[in-house]
Parts: structure tokens; C-alpha cells; sequence
């Protein structure tokens, strides 16, 4: 009987010794290192306008008006970005006193991307409002300009500098 | 009378001790040591130098010599067995912070999401178990952007080939490079932060764990 228990004994030490072996070798095995890694997500606004040139022609007039015909052009197309809150998107002209006339208005803003505003008129060098309820979004919408001359406005041609920017609402 | 002891042999009966040290195994067997002492001169070479030493002293020089041999190869009579065991070592490290900023730079007008990357990070192992992966976790359970890491340039000297894979990091280890068993290298770490613009503004901090395991 003795020799039974002594027999039994040996048997779990020897399991017991091989468990503790395994799990030092498993332990030995096996190595960690760390890193720290922030990840900052600061507001990032974008925006941009496909057609970089427009050259509107105003080359007909009206018999029954007596003035001549606006000029449109609805192949721009403006895309933007922002992960801030309550933006918009505004429009300047460079120049302070223009001859002729040109407006500008966003047309098919896309989804809930915003909210487009009216026609902004380019008769000065101050900044209008194009698109307002701007958002933590993506968005685009096709620009509209339209250009006017009266008969006393004689011929010509003028050049603006259209600058679109996204800004706090 | 000189003592010219010309060949000698001394018998030493192994009985083996065994010594573990660290994968190889090194034996090394002597089941018998000879000893052998070829033209051993107890008398000396010169004629007239042994004429000068008398025999009684002759005899005494040779059993302090004899006695002096049989002791002497006691110390390395067992023939000893020598195992070494590499023990299973892993060695991993990796460069400490990374800073990742979404801040406009990169951005797209018209596309919603937004990434930065970094590859300054390197990741180095050595290991000489197989087969060993490494995996990566990060310690942010609740993470407000997407983070994904990438190895490249992977070189790698040992026995298999590695693999490696992108991966988005939770909380869970998941495998980055296989095969790294019984080998050493390095990789750099192309971090990727990706947020979208209606996530908003803010910062997650991970502490990213590597492990290099079988």
C-alpha cells in the first residue's frame, strides 16, 4: 500500500515538475515592449474650386430690355471639408470697385452639407456669405456667376480674384 | 643504476558527471585518460650529473614522482558529459513615442476622411524558439479615431520567412509579423491616424503593446 502512495507520489511530482518546466520555458518565450502613441485630431478645413479660370463673354443684347445679356457660367464646381462645428463658406472679390457686374451663388449643395445663401453680389472687396450651416462634414455644390453690363458701361474687360474660404459661422 | 622509465601509461576509469547549462548539447567523452610519459628520464641526461646522485635518492625522486601522478589525475579522471541549453530567449523593442496630428496638412477638400501617418517608429527582435509571431495591441478600449499600423522595410536573418500585415489596433493582440521564429531583424512601423470630418476635433492616447510570443 505504502509503496502504492509512494508510487502516486512520484507520479505528480514528476507532472508537477514538468508543469513548472513548460510554463518557465512558455514564460522565456515570450518578451513585451510598449510605446506611447497619441493620435491629435485638431479642426482641419479645406476647400477648393475645380475651375481655376472663368472668362465670362457678354457679347448680346436684349432688343426688348434695351440691355445687354448676362453672361452664366455653371461649370465650377466647389468641394470642401471641415471637422468643426457651425462653419460656413464666404467669397471675396479683389476688386473694391468693379465696372462691370458679377454674382455669385452655390447651386445644388450636396446632402446636409449646408445651406446656400442669395446671390452675393461681387460689387465691392468685402466678404459675402455662400454657403452657412456648415458642419463637421464633406460637401460640394456647383457655382453660378453671372456677369452684367448696362449700355453705359461701355467695353471692357475686368479680372477678379475670387477667394472662397471656410470659416467660423 | 638510472631509472629510465621510457613509456608509462596511467589507466583512469571514467564514472561521468553531467553538467546542464544552457540548445546544443556538448559531450564531451574521455572514458580513459593515458597518460603517457614518453622518454621520461628520471636519471639525468648527463652522465656525469648521474654519477653525482646517488641511487637511494634516485628512488626517492621517482615515488614522489609516481605518487605525484597517481594523485594528480584524480581531479580529471570522470569523463563528464557537458549539455548546453540555450534557454528560449526573446529580445523585442521598439522606439518609444510617436506623436500623430490630423491638422489640415494632407486633407482633401470634398472627402470625408482624414489621415496622417508616421514611419518613424522601429521595431527590433531577436529570438532563437520557433515558431514566434508578434503580435500588437493598444490599451485604449474606447478609441474616438481609427489607428492602423503597418511594418515595411522588414529584413530579417533566421531560418523562416517573414510575413507581416496591416493592422487596426484594438484592444485585442492581434498578429503583425509571422514567422519571426530563430531569427533576429527589424521593421519600421507606418503608423496611419484615420478620423472623419464628422468626428470632430479631439485626441486619443494609446499604449501600444507588442508582443513577441509562439
Amino acid at each position: 500500500m505504502n509503496r502504492r502512495y509512494k508510487s502516486i507520489a512520484k507520479a505528480i511530482l514528476a507532472v508537477m515538475t514538468l508543469m513548472v518546466l513548460t510554463l518557465t520555458n512558455a514564460c522565456a518565450q515570450q518578451a513585451i515592449a510598449t510605446q506611447v502613441l497619441t493620435l491629435q485630431v485638431v479642426e482641419a478645413n479645406k476647400i477648393d474650386i475645380s475651375l481655376k479660370a472663368v472668362t465670362l463673354v457678354i457679347d448680346q443684347a436684349s432688343l426688348e430690355s434695351g440691355s445687354p445679356v448676362e453672361a452664366v457660367n455653371e461649370d465650377g464646381v466647389l468641394v470642401w471639408v471641415t471637422n468643426g462645428d457651425s462653419k460656413k463658406i464666404t467669397v471675396v472679390s479683389n476688386n473694391p470697385s468693379p465696372r462691370f457686374q458679377v454674382k455669385l451663388q452655390a447651386v445644388n449643395v450636396s446632402g446636409s452639407a449646408g445651406v446656400a445663401a442669395p446671390e452675393a453680389v461681387l460689387n465691392d472687396n468685402t466678404t459675402k456669405d455662400l454657403i452657412s450651416g456648415i458642419s463637421r462634414s464633406s460637401g460640394r455644390c456647383k457655382i453660378r456667376m453671372t456677369a452684367s453690363a448696362k449700355v453705359a458701361n461701355g467695353v471692357g474687360t475686368e479680372t477678379y480674384a475670387i477667394t472662397y474660404t471656410v470659416t467660423g459661422g | 643504476m638510472a631509472l629510465e622509465p621510457k613509456h608509462m601509461q596511467l589507466p583512469i576509469q571514467s564514472q561521468g558527471a553531467r553538467r546542464t547549462a544552457s540548445c546544443a548539447t556538448l559531450e564531451s567523452h574521455f572514458d580513459w585518460l593515458y597518460i603517457e610519459f614518453q622518454h621520461f628520464n628520471l636519471a639525468c641526461a648527463s652522465d656525469r650529473l648521474r654519477n653525482l646522485i646517488p641511487l637511494k635518492t634516485k628512488l626517492s625522486l621517482f615515488v614522489m614522482f609516481a605518487a605525484l601522478l597517481s594523485i594528480t589525475p584524480v581531479f580529471a579522471q570522470n569523463p563528464q558529459t557537458v549539455t548546453v541549453n540555450f534557454s528560449p530567449l526573446t529580445l523585442l523593442s521598439v522606439t518609444p513615442n510617436v506623436n500623430l496630428s490630423i491638422d489640415g496638412t494632407g486633407v482633401v477638400a470634398g472627402v470625408d476622411q482624414m489621415t496622417t501617418t508616421d514611419q518613424s517608429s522601429r521595431l527590433s527582435w531577436g529570438t532563437n524558439a520557433t515558431p514566434m509571431r508578434i503580435t500588437v495591441a493598444t490599451g485604449l478600449a474606447t478609441q474616438k479615431f481609427a489607428l492602423k499600423v503597418l511594418p515595411i522595410n522588414v529584413s530579417s536573418w533566421g531560418a523562416s520567412t517573414v510575413t507581416y500585415q496591416e493592422v487596426t489596433l484594438t484592444i485585442a493582440a492581434q498578429d503583425l509579423l509571422l514567422g519571426v521564429g530563430c531569427s533576429r531583424g527589424y521593421c519600421d512601423l507606418k503608423y496611419t491616424g484615420v478620423a472623419l470630418a464628422s468626428q470632430g476635433v479631439g485626441l486619443d492616447t494609446h499604449t501600444i503593446t507588442f508582443t513577441i510570443t509562439n
